[in-house]
């Protein structure tokens, strides 16, 4: 029975490697064809491989669960191309299905095979178990004090099956892909409107995933970057591993301000610089309006807490927000007073609002919206932002396509649910941020906070300018110990 | 004993072509070159390229204040350590009580602590002082440094031979000269090993100087490395300055081989003896000392540990199904870690013992300790790029993981295996030879169930570093299932601080039972 099944399984690893559906290209005829051969192969193979594999991985349902997607998608085929007869080229929708199915097909095979590596690595774990057993009871006997037992436990636990994916990857930073982030719901949705895996790899920052892209180069295993910050940008677009998705519709929907993004960028929320304070312990801050007076206030102990502008994105748009408002003016002054009162720099903004929250500090950089949080979660409302008169750096988020990336209908997908009414709805309890698109209602908890005025500032100064605004700060923040 | 042990030391002439020990001398040899030195003379030479060591980079304001730090704050820590640490130890061992006993045992989870929970625990404990920059740090890497002083100092003044002391004090010697001219020339080399150790550990931790440096103003050669790694993406400057403090550390492990013969050979040997203390005047004395010296390990090394644990107390009722896939890979990764180290230990062990040339012992040596004082970025990075075409897929990044982790624990690994060989009388291997046994059947049947304990220690011991390591994770992870360390950064990254908490105790408390269990096992076997 086993020899049959093995000799099934090279059967079809033989016809999945000569078929046609192995190359993605869009042609009625090699459509066609692969899907007869692909539902004979699954007619002929299938049965005898799910009840193999069935018994040792329970990932294989979702195999299971493609392959009958896949069957719905090819009788829908062979009836569209049984019912119409074209004579010249097929129309768009049908091009996009044909599309859809030789994609299908060609990710079956590749799962196909990758099962049928871990099948093999498994007998091939069992083969060399049972060298190993026989050779040491011919050497040896059972008399030898031999840990015997757990060294074939152990033997097992290496055997254990290895991850295989049918899936679209994306790099994108640890708050937005972990419990009640955006993420989630995301993975959810996608899998929901198209059938695939959504696998969110995260990293510190964003900031560091567009870096592992860059590390990793042209062989990356990512799709897309999810969390692009506009700062970033300008990284994005030297490092030329990335690319503009389709934009054209879906910018219809965001807001004006956000149409004239890079093409890079898919942007889907927005939100305000601003520092932060406890309304109760610290009243007498409620009166500072501008952002020479927050610079300015005398301080008993140094009380700030902010994200380093050499790791975070948001302590960058610190450096881009004072430069834009003081440039020419007193920018030293300011940084200097602003480095007088930190207590200390964190890598990421997390850490920060860590110390904010914890009464380890009384002031904190992040978000004009970060209140909101406070409102929904713990029904405080003391926690309140600084609205400074002379305006606010806005900061945008995104994704950003992988030049190198073989999915690129499904990040264009991606897109399209990130931009739909039910993400962009999530996106202020999710993410609080302001979602992109116009006319999103927003939650009870954003109604009382205060919109700052936009200033304008150009993100692509911060690639430029960025080596030489962080000696500076550098240099005056160690200056102030 | 000892001539057994020389004789042991001199290798068995009987042995000839590819045995078994061979083998594995020869697979660790050729492990230790692809994935230890070739990733390291990749290094050094890309750093002698354009961009790389110059005189402008030695003028380089930053790099000379990040140099002075780095080595002023690892000498400031290994002093304080020291003083306090030895103090711990002399106070224990020369009298002992139940508050000491319960310090020796907790001694064991501050000596397995992972820096980033030390961080957090400095943070929670005294976050609301500004202890960032130089005093957060010295709390930091006195917290790691206090319990090795503590245990080798500890096992050394322990295991000494108290008659010369008795002799020197019948004679009219004062107890001070006692002290400094009998006690003191014993226990030397143990308090050079253990400066140079902890020196050289505080010289390249990097997690502590992040978090507790108040960021920019006190950078160490570490986070300068971070930054031009992941930051900037400068790899030249990153090589560089990881190249300048592989050389200095190089140099500080050399004088470590010339003043200490075999590294690391104290730190598990030695018995705890009841023995009546003759140094303190009255009783009254000694309580005040127990009462000084303990209190100050407390504030020092306990009490960060507790409100962690106290802080973590909320999150542990989050427990959630991620926390059990976290355990499970960090289970996968820490249990290979454990055998490809020991593995690699007991490959070291046999190359020193069966190789004549002393040129041989010391390379391996050194290849053993380097590990000590090398950054894991630097090595994960001169890994990912001189093997950067291989690894694609995420078991070959988790192997990538695993071979990092474990050049990086050989430190740890390496002294209980190198103990156990000790302890290996040579005529037994000899008799077994001589009755028709095969050098594989000698090293199977004899040699191997000999140091057993030895390899479990150093087993535990490498998975216990394993879990707890985060760098090479970060380098290479690409995976959405993540160990255990790397799980805790994600929360921490998510503002999710209780389950963060939650998950560094389980984690401290994997490792506390790793070691202890490494402990007693070794215990038993002494």
């Amino acid at each position: 029975m086993n020899s049959f099944l093995i000799i099934a399984l090279l059967g079809a690893l033989f016809i999945g490697r000569i078929s046609p559906a192995a190359k993605p290209v869009i042609s009625l005829d090699d459509a066609h064809l692969c899907a007869k051969q692909l539902v004979e192969t699954e007619v002929r193979y299938l049965p005898g491989v799910q009840s193999v594999l069935e018994t040792w991985d329970r990932r294989l349902h979702y195999l299971r669960r493609d392959i009958i997607q896949r069957q719905e998608n090819l009788a829908q085929l062979e009836f569209i191309l049984s019912t119409k007869n074209f004579k010249n080229e097929p129309p768009e929708h049908l091009n996009h299905l044909l599309a859809n199915a030789a994609q299908s097909c060609w990710d079956f095979k590749k799962e196909y095979e990758q099962h049928l590596k871990k099948l093999f690595l498994f007998a091939g774990s069992i083969v060399l178990f049972l060298a190993t057993l026989l050779l040491y009871l011919a050497l040896f006997g059972f008399s030898s004090p031999f840990p015997r037992r757990e060294f074939y436990l152990f033997l097992l636990f290496f055997a254990c099956p290895l991850h295989a994916a049918n899936e679209i990857t994306v790099y994108t930073y640890d708050s937005l892909a972990g419990k009640g982030g955006l993420g989630p719901l995301l993975i959810q949705e996608f899998k929901k409107k198209t059938g695939t895996d959504l696998k969110l790899v995260s990293y510190g920052s964003a900031g560091e995933a567009i870096n592992q892209v860059i590390l990793e180069g042209a062989g990356t295993k990512a799709d897309a970057v999810l969390g692009v910050d506009s700062y970033s940008l300008g990284k994005v677009r030297s490092s030329a591993l990335f690319a503009p998705l389709e934009r054209g519709k879906l910018l219809l929907q965001v807001e004006h301000f956000l149409q004239g993004e890079d093409p890079l960028l898919v942007p889907f929320d927005y939100g305000f610089l601003a520092f932060l304070y406890d309304s109760k312990r610290n009243p007498s801050l409620a009166k500072i309006k501008t952002f020479k007076e927050f610079a300015a206030r005398q301080i008993t102990r140094k009380n700030l807490v902010m994200a380093d502008p050499r790791t975070s994105s948001l302590g960058l748009g610190f450096l881009l927000w004072s430069q834009v408002l003081f440039q020419g003016s007193d920018l030293e002054g300011i940084w200097r007073g602003i480095a007088k009162q930190i207590m200390t720099l964190t890598p990421g903004w997390s850490g920060s609002y860590g110390l904010f929250v914890k009464e380890k500090a009384d002031t904190v950089l992040s978000y004009s919206t970060s209140p909101a949080y406070h409102i929904e979660k713990e029904g405080k409302h003391e926690i309140q932002a600084l609205a400074f008169e002379e305006g606010h750096l806005r900061q945008v988020e995104g994704l950003s396509l992988v030049k190198s990336s073989k999915k690129i209908d499904r990040v264009q997908l991606l897109s399209e649910i990130l931009l739909s009414p039910e993400i962009q709805r999530q996106i202020p309890l999710l993410q609080y941020m302001y979602p992109a698109i116009r006319d999103v209602k927003l939650p009870e908890s954003f109604r009382g906070l205060p919109i700052p005025k936009a200033v304008p500032a150009d993100p692509k100064l911060v690639h430029e300018k960025r080596r030489e605004w962080l000696q500076q700060w550098k240099k005056i923040f160690s200056e102030t110990r | 004993v000892a001539s057994a042990v020389e004789e042991n030391f001199l290798g068995d002439p009987m042995r000839r072509g590819l045995d078994l020990p061979t083998f594995i001398v020869r697979v660790t040899f050729l492990f230790l070159i692809l994935f230890l030195l070739l990733p390291l003379c990749w290094l050094v030479v890309r750093s002698f390229q354009e961009g790389g060591v110059s005189g402008s980079f030695f003028r380089d304001a930053e790099f000379l204040s990040a140099l002075s730090f780095t080595y002023s704050q690892a000498f400031a820590s290994a002093l304080l350590s020291g003083i306090v640490g030895s103090l711990c130890a002399w106070v224990f061992v020369e009298s002992g009580g139940v508050f000491g006993k319960i310090l020796w045992r907790v001694n064991l989870i501050c000596f397995s602590v992972p820096t980033l929970l030390v961080a957090l625990g400095i943070i929670g404990l005294w976050g609301n002082y500004e202890i960032y920059g130089w005093t957060g740090v010295l709390l930091g890497h006195c917290l790691l440094n206090i319990p090795i002083y503590f245990k080798w100092v500890g096992l050394a003044l322990n295991s000494r031979d108290l008659q010369h002391e008795r002799a020197a004090l019948t004679l009219g010697a004062s107890r001070a000269q006692t002290f400094f001219k009998v006690v003191f020339p014993k226990i030397r080399p143990i308090l050079w090993e253990s400066f140079l150790v902890t020196f050289l550990l505080s010289s390249s931790s990097f997690a502590l100087v992040l978090m507790l440096g108040g960021g920019s103003r006190f950078q160490t050669l570490e986070t300068l490395i971070f930054e031009a790694t992941k930051i900037d993406l400068n790899l030249q400057r990153a090589v560089t300055l990881g190249s300048i403090q592989l050389f200095i550390s190089a140099f500080l492990y050399a004088v470590l081989l010339w003043k200490v013969k075999i590294p690391f050979s104290a730190i598990t040997t030695g018995t705890r003896e009841n023995c009546q203390s003759f140094y303190f005047r009255d009783r009254a004395a000694e309580k005040l000392s127990q009462a000084f010296v303990y209190g100050l390990y407390t504030v020092l090394c306990v009490l960060p540990l507790v409100s962690f644990v106290i802080l973590s107390l909320p999150g542990l009722k989050q427990w959630e199904r991620d926390w059990f896939l976290a355990i499970w890979e960090s289970a996968k990764l820490a249990l290979s870690v454990g055998v490809v180290s020991s593995f690699l230990a007991l490959g070291a062990c046999y190359a020193i013992r069966d190789n004549q040339s002393l040129f041989l012992k010391t390379f391996i040596q050194w290849m053993v300790g380097i590990p000590l004082s090398l950054s894991s970025i630097i090595l994960s990075l001169g890994f990912l790029l001189t093997w950067a075409s291989w690894a694609r897929t995420d078991w070959q990044t988790a192997l990538g993981i695993v071979v990092v982790q474990s050049i990086l624990a050989l430190p740890l690994v390496f002294p209980p295996v190198h103990d156990a060989f000790s302890r290996l009388a040579g005529e037994v291997t000899r008799a077994a030879r001589s009755l028709g046994a095969s050098p594989s059947q000698v090293f199977l049947l004899v040699e191997i169930p000999c140091i057993r304990g030895g390899l479990i220690t150093a087993f535990l011991m490498g998975t216990a570093f394993s879990l707890g390591e985060v760098g090479a994770v970060l380098v290479f992870h690409s995976s959405d299932s993540p160990t255990l360390s790397l799980y805790l950064q994600r929360l921490l990254g998510q503002y999710r601080f209780d389950e963060a908490f939650a998950v560094g105790t389980v984690l401290l408390f994997l490792m506390a039972l790793l070691f202890g269990i490494g402990s007693r096992w070794e215990k038993a076997q002494n």
